[in-house]
C-alpha cells in the first residue's frame, strides 16, 4: 500500500501531462509548415488585394513611390469661397497634441552660434573624428563628431583639418535664415590665432557676430486651419511689391513675405500664384446654352464679371443681356446672365479628361472636375461642379490671406508637419467603369453577354453530355468501345488544330459576330465531361434501375428520375467547369466578335485596356468586377471544384 | 473477334433496341464530332497546303506552305518562345504544386483555408490575371521591382524588356497553375497507404526517406498525368501574349498560338495557319509519347486499373 499510494494519485496526472504536452508537441510541431504555407500564401494572395486594393483608389495613388498601400485621402479645408481645397497638416503643439494647420510656407535656416563662444576653438585632423551625427540641442540643431570621447562641433575649415569647439560650449546656438546668412558679408575672425568666418546678423536686441555651424534645415510655418476661411482670390497681377515684414499678433517676430493688394485691407500672405479656368456645370450649360448669330446681337463692350470670370455680354433682339461663352466664326454660344453667374473659377490641375461635346451646335471643352471627396465638414460642395464646360481662357490668381488676421503661427521643423490622411475608399471607381461607354455598349452589355453565353452552355452541357455518358457507362452496343477510345481521343486534341475550318464553318452560316459560336458547340457535348459523367455513372450500382425497368419505366425515363439525381454532385461539376471556361474564354471571344455589343467580359477588359491608359484604378475596378463571378462560384461550390478535379487526376 | 457488323447479326432483338438506343443517344456528341472536330482537323491538314485567305476559295499550293514554315524565322522564334515556356511553367510549377501538396497532407489546423487560398488564382480568368500582373511588372512602380530594390537590386523592365518578358509571363503561369495540381497531387498523396508509411518508418526511414522511397515513386502515375496535362496545355498558352504583350517585344513573347492566331485572324493567312496548327498537334502529340515512353522508367503503378 505504502509503495503504490504515491503513484496512484500521480498516475491520472500523468495521463493529462501526456495529454497537454502532446497538445502542445502538436501545434509547435506545426509551426515550420504553418510559416512556409503563410509565406506562400501572401504570394498568392497579394496580387488580387493589390488589385483590389488599387481599385479604390484615386488614380495618382496609384503608380507612385513611395508605395501607398491602402486608398488615402489627404484631409482638406475650404480656402475662402474660392473652389481651392487646401491640404491640412498636423503639427504638435507646446503641449505636445497634434493640432490641424495649413501650410503658410516654408524657410530654410541653418544653426548659427556667437562668435564669443569660440574660447576654445582648435583645429583638429578631420580624419581623427568620426562622422558627423544630427542631433537637436537647445535651439538649434547641431552636427556633432566624436573625438576619443569628447564630443565637438565643426566651426570651419582649416586646410585638412576641421576647426572644432566642445558641444557644450555651443549650447547657445539658435537658427537664422540661410538667406540672411548668405547675403550678409563675412569677415575672417581671429580665435586662438586661428581664423574662423563670421557675418554680422541682425537680431530683434541688436548685431551680434556669428559663425554659421550648419547644417541647414527646413522649417515650416503654419497656421491654424480657420485662418483658411479667410482666403481670397486676387488677379495675380494686382499683387503689389513685396516687402519682408514680421507678422502681427505675437508670433515671436517671424517675418515673412508680404504684399499690398488693392482693394484688400492690409498686407496680404500669399499661399500660391496658380492657373484658374472659368467653367460652368455641364448640366446647366447644355440646359441653356443657345447658340446665336452675331448679327443678332447688338454689342456695347461691358464685360460682366460673373465670379471672378470677365465675359462680354451682349444684347438680343427682345432687349435681353446675355452672357457670351464663346464664339465660333459668327457663331456665338450664349447663356442668359443668371445662368452665367454659376460660373465659377476652378484650380486647372484639378481638371481632368477632356472631352469634346457638342453643346447646341457647338463644340465645347468638357472635362471631369476631381470633386473630392474630404473628410471636412466646412467644405461646402454644392459649390463645386462634377463634369464642366470649360469657357474663357485660363488666368493666373493668387490666393491671398490677410496677415492681420492671423492669431499666431507656428514655426516647426519640416519633419514634424505630416499630411492629415485616412482610409478612403473610392467606390465610385465602381460606378464609373461600369459605366463607361465603349461605342453604345458598357461593362453591362458585356456582363449580360458573358452570363448568356455560359447559361447557355451549362444548359448545352447538362444535357448533352449526361445523355452520352449514360449511353457510354449502360447501354451495350457494337462498336461502343471504338467510339470511346475516340472520345478520349478528342480530349488530347488541341483547340488550334480544328481552329480555321470551324471559324470556316461559323463564317459560312453567317453567325461571326453573333454569340451563337460561344455557346452551340456545348449542345455537341465535351470530350472531357463526358469521361468525368461516365466515371460517375459506372458506380452506380444496376440494381436500381433494374427495379425500376421492371415496374414499366422506359429508358430514358430511368435517366431521367432515377439516375441524374444520383449524380447531381458530377452535375455541379459539370456546371463549375462549364462556367469557369466560358467565362474566362478569350480566344474565341477575339475570333469571333467585333462589335462592342457582342463584347464579353474578358474582351471587354482587354478593349478598355487598349483605350484607358492613364485610368488604371477604373481597369482595376472591371477586372475585379469581372472576377467576382468565378470566385463567388468558387467560394460557394469549393467542394466540387475539388473534387472534380480530384477526380480526373485520379483517373489518370 | 467479330466486327460490329457482324456483331449487330448475333444481337437478339432486345439488344438490337438497346444498341439503337446507344447510337441514339450519343447522336449529340457524334454530331459534334463530326462537324467540329474531325472533318475540321482533317480540313485542316488539306488547308494547310493551300492559299486560303478566307474571302477565296482555297487554292492548292503543293508545299508552298512548308517551304516558307522552314524560312519563317517568326515561326523559329515562336517556337522557341514557347518551348522556353513551356520548360519554365511546368517542371518549376508542378515542383512548387508538389511541395504546396506535401505541406497540406499533414495534420494541420486551417488546412482548408490554405487549400483555398493557393486555389483561388486558378479561378480568375486569364485577363484579369494578365491586367493584375501587369501592375505589379511596371518597371518604376511595380510591387516586384519596389520589393527587388529593398534587396538593393534594380529590377528589369519586366513586359518592356526582351530578356524578361517570356519569364515575367512564366511567373504568372506559375501562380494561376498551382491550384489545381496541387489538389490534384493532395489526392494523390492522400490516397497512398499508410501502411507503407509504416513499415518505412520500422525499417528507420527518415522524413526525407519517406518521401523519396514512398512518397514519390508511389505518386509518380499523378506526376505523370500533371506532366501530360501541362505540356498540353501550356504549349496554347495565348491569354499572356494576347493581353500584355502582343507578342512583343520583338516576338520574345510571341507564343506558338498566339502566332497562329495571328496568322489567321490578322494576317489573313488561314492556309498557313492551319500548317502551323497541325505542326502544332503533331509537337504536342511526339512531346506526350516522349513523356509517356520516359515515364515508364519512373511511373509505379501498383496494380492494373480494372474498368
Amino acid at each position: 500500500m505504502t509503495t503504490q499510494s504515491p503513484s496512484k494519485p500521480a498516475k491520472p496526472l500523468e495521463a493529462e501531462q501526456v495529454a497537454r504536452s502532446n497538445a502542445l508537441w502538436n501545434m509547435l510541431r506545426q509551426i515550420p509548415s504553418q510559416i512556409l504555407l503563410a509565406l506562400g500564401g501572401v504570394l498568392m494572395i497579394f496580387p488580387v488585394v493589390w488589385m483590389v486594393s488599387a481599385s479604390l483608389k484615386p488614380e495618382w495613388q496609384i503608380f507612385v513611390r513611395p508605395i501607398i498601400w491602402l486608398p488615402q485621402d489627404w484631409h482638406k479645408t475650404d480656402a475662402g469661397s474660392s473652389a481651392r481645397l487646401l491640404n491640412l497638416y498636423t503639427i504638435p503643439n507646446d503641449a505636445g497634441v497634434r493640432i490641424e494647420t495649413i501650410e503658410l510656407g516654408a524657410r530654410v535656416f541653418t544653426t548659427v552660434v556667437d562668435v564669443a563662444a569660440l574660447g576654445r576653438l582648435r583645429s583638429v585632423e578631420a580624419e581623427l573624428l568620426g562622422s558627423p551625427r544630427s542631433e537637436r540641442i537647445g535651439r538649434a540643431t547641431l552636427s556633432v563628431r566624436e573625438l576619443s570621447g569628447e564630443r565637438l562641433v565643426a566651426v570651419g575649415r582649416d586646410g585638412a583639418n576641421l576647426l572644432v569647439v566642445p558641444l557644450e560650449d555651443v549650447r547657445e546656438a539658435f537658427n537664422a535664415p540661410l538667406e540672411e546668412i548668405n547675403a550678409a558679408t563675412s569677415t575672417g575672425v581671429a580665435v586662438n590665432s586661428l581664423s574662423v568666418q563670421a557675418v554680422t546678423f541682425k537680431t530683434a536686441g541688436g548685431e551680434q557676430k556669428v559663425v554659421n555651424l550648419g547644417p541647414q534645415n527646413e522649417r515650416a510655418l503654419m497656421a491654424e486651419k480657420t485662418i483658411a476661411s479667410t482666403a481670397q482670390l486676387v488677379p495675380a497681377e494686382s499683387l503689389g511689391i513685396s516687402e519682408s515684414l514680421p507678422l502681427p499678433n505675437n508670433t515671436n517676430g517671424i517675418r515673412l513675405e508680404q504684399f499690398k493688394v488693392p482693394g484688400l485691407e492690409g498686407p496680404q500672405l500669399l499661399l500660391e500664384r496658380a492657373l484658374w479656368r472659368p467653367v460652368l456645370d455641364v448640366t446647366a450649360l447644355r440646359k441653356n446654352a443657345k447658340t446665336v448669330n452675331a448679327s443678332q446681337l447688338k454689342f456695347d463692350s461691358v464685360k460682366g464679371d460673373f465670379n471672378g470670370a470677365k465675359l462680354e455680354t451682349a444684347i438680343l433682339e427682345n432687349g435681353d443681356r446675355i452672357a457670351v461663352l464663346l464664339r465660333d466664326a459668327d457663331q456665338m454660344l450664349t447663356v442668359p446672365l443668371e445662368v452665367a453667374n454659376q460660373i465659377v473659377l476652378v484650380p486647372s490641375a484639378s481638371l481632368q479628361r477632356p472631352v469634346l461635346e457638342t453643346v447646341a451646335g457647338l463644340s465645347v471643352r468638357v472635362k471631369d472636375f476631381t470633386l473630392p471627396t474630404v473628410r471636412d465638414e466646412t467644405i461646402n460642395f454644392s459649390r463645386l461642379p462634377n463634369a464642366v464646360g470649360i469657357i474663357g481662357e485660363a488666368q493666373e490668381k493668387a490666393l491671398v490671406i490677410p496677415a492681420n488676421r492671423l492669431r499666431g503661427v507656428l514655426d516647426v521643423p519640416k519633419d514634424d508637419v505630416q499630411k492629415r490622411s485616412s482610409l478612403d475608399l473610392k467606390w465610385r471607381n465602381y460606378s464609373d467603369a461600369m459605366a463607361r461607354d465603349f461605342a453604345g455598349a458598357t461593362f453591362l452589355t458585356f456582363f449580360k453577354n458573358s452570363l448568356v453565353i455560359t447559361i447557355l452552355s451549362i444548359i448545352g452541357h447538362l444535357i448533352s453530355c449526361t445523355l452520352v455518358a449514360y449511353a457510354f457507362a449502360r447501354f451495350r452496343a457494337p462498336g461502343k468501345n471504338t467510339l470511346f477510345v475516340l472520345v478520349l481521343a478528342t480530349m488530347m486534341l488541341p483547340e488550334f488544330a480544328t481552329l480555321v475550318p470551324v471559324y470556316k464553318i461559323f463564317r459560312d452560316l453567317g453567325m461571326v459576330d453573333t454569340l451563337t459560336p460561344m455557346f452551340i458547340r456545348s449542345f455537341f457535348g465535351n470530350a472531357f465531361l463526358i469521361f468525368l459523367l461516365r466515371q460517375f455513372f459506372s458506380t452506380i450500382p444496376r440494381d436500381l434501375e433494374e427495379a425500376a425497368f421492371l415496374d414499366g419505366a422506359t429508358r430514358f425515363q430511368i435517366f431521367v428520375k432515377v439516375m441524374l439525381p444520383l449524380v447531381t454532385p458530377a452535375l455541379m461539376t459539370v456546371t463549375i467547369f462549364t462556367f469557369l471556361w466560358r467565362w474566362n474564354d478569350l480566344l474565341n471571344a477575339a475570333i469571333y466578335l467585333n462589335s462592342p455589343e457582342n463584347y464579353t467580359v474578358s474582351l471587354g477588359l482587354r478593349t478598355f485596356m487598349g483605350q484607358y491608359v492613364g485610368e488604371f484604378n477604373l481597369l482595376m475596378a472591371a477586372t475585379t468586377v469581372a472576377s467576382i463571378p468565378t470566385v463567388l462560384l468558387f467560394f460557394f461550390a469549393q467542394r466540387f471544384f475539388i473534387e472534380g478535379i480530384t477526380l480526373t487526376g485520379s483517373k489518370g | 473477334m467479330l466486327n460490329p457488323i457482324q456483331q449487330w447479326h448475333t444481337l437478339s432483338k432486345r439488344r438490337r433496341s438497346e444498341a439503337l438506343t446507344f447510337y441514339l443517344w450519343i447522336t449529340p456528341w457524334l454530331f459534334g464530332f463530326l462537324v467540329f472536330q474531325g472533318w475540321p482537323f482533317l480540313q485542316s491538314l488539306y488547308l494547310s497546303f493551300t492559299d486560303f485567305r478566307l474571302l477565296n476559295i482555297p487554292q492548292f499550293t503543293g508545299l508552298e506552305n512548308v517551304q516558307r514554315l522552314i524560312a519563317d524565322e517568326r515561326f523559329w522564334k515562336s517556337l522557341r518562345v514557347t518551348s522556353f515556356y513551356v520548360l519554365g511553367v511546368v517542371p518549376i510549377g508542378n515542383m512548387l504544386a508538389l511541395a504546396v501538396a506535401m505541406l497540406l497532407a499533414q495534420k494541420l489546423a486551417a488546412v482548408n483555408f490554405w487549400r483555398t487560398v493557393y486555389f483561388l488564382p486558378s479561378v480568375i480568368g486569364g485577363v484579369a490575371v494578365a491586367l493584375m500582373w501587369s501592375f505589379i511588372f511596371n518597371p518604376d512602380f511595380g510591387l516586384l521591382n519596389v520589393a527587388l530594390g529593398w534587396f538593393g537590386i534594380r529590377g528589369p523592365g519586366w513586359l518592356t524588356s526582351e530578356a524578361w518578358a517570356l519569364p515575367a509571363i512564366i511567373i504568372m503561369g506559375w501562380w494561376s497553375g498551382i491550384g489545381p495540381q496541387m489538389v490534384i497531387y493532395l489526392a494523390g498523396i492522400k490516397g497512398i497507404p499508410s501502411s507503407l508509411y509504416e513499415a518505412a518508418e520500422m525499417d528507420g526511414a527518415n522524413g526525407w526517406h519517406r518521401f523519396w522511397h514512398v512518397t514519390l515513386p508511389m505518386l509518380s502515375p499523378t506526376i505523370f498525368f500533371n506532366l501530360i496535362n501541362g505540356v498540353i496545355s501550356a504549349f496554347q498558352v495565348f491569354d499572356p501574349a494576347y493581353v500584355l504583350t502582343q507578342g512583343g517585344p520583338n516576338d520574345a513573347t510571341r507564343t506558338y498560338s498566339f502566332g497562329i492566331f495571328e496568322e489567321a485572324f490578322r494576317l489573313s493567312n488561314m492556309g498557313y495557319a492551319s500548317l502551323q496548327a497541325w505542326v502544332l498537334f503533331i509537337v504536342i502529340l511526339v512531346v506526350t509519347l516522349f513523356v509517356m515512353r520516359s515515364s515508364q522508367r519512373y511511373v509505379y503503378y501498383e496494380n492494373e486499373v480494372d474498368e
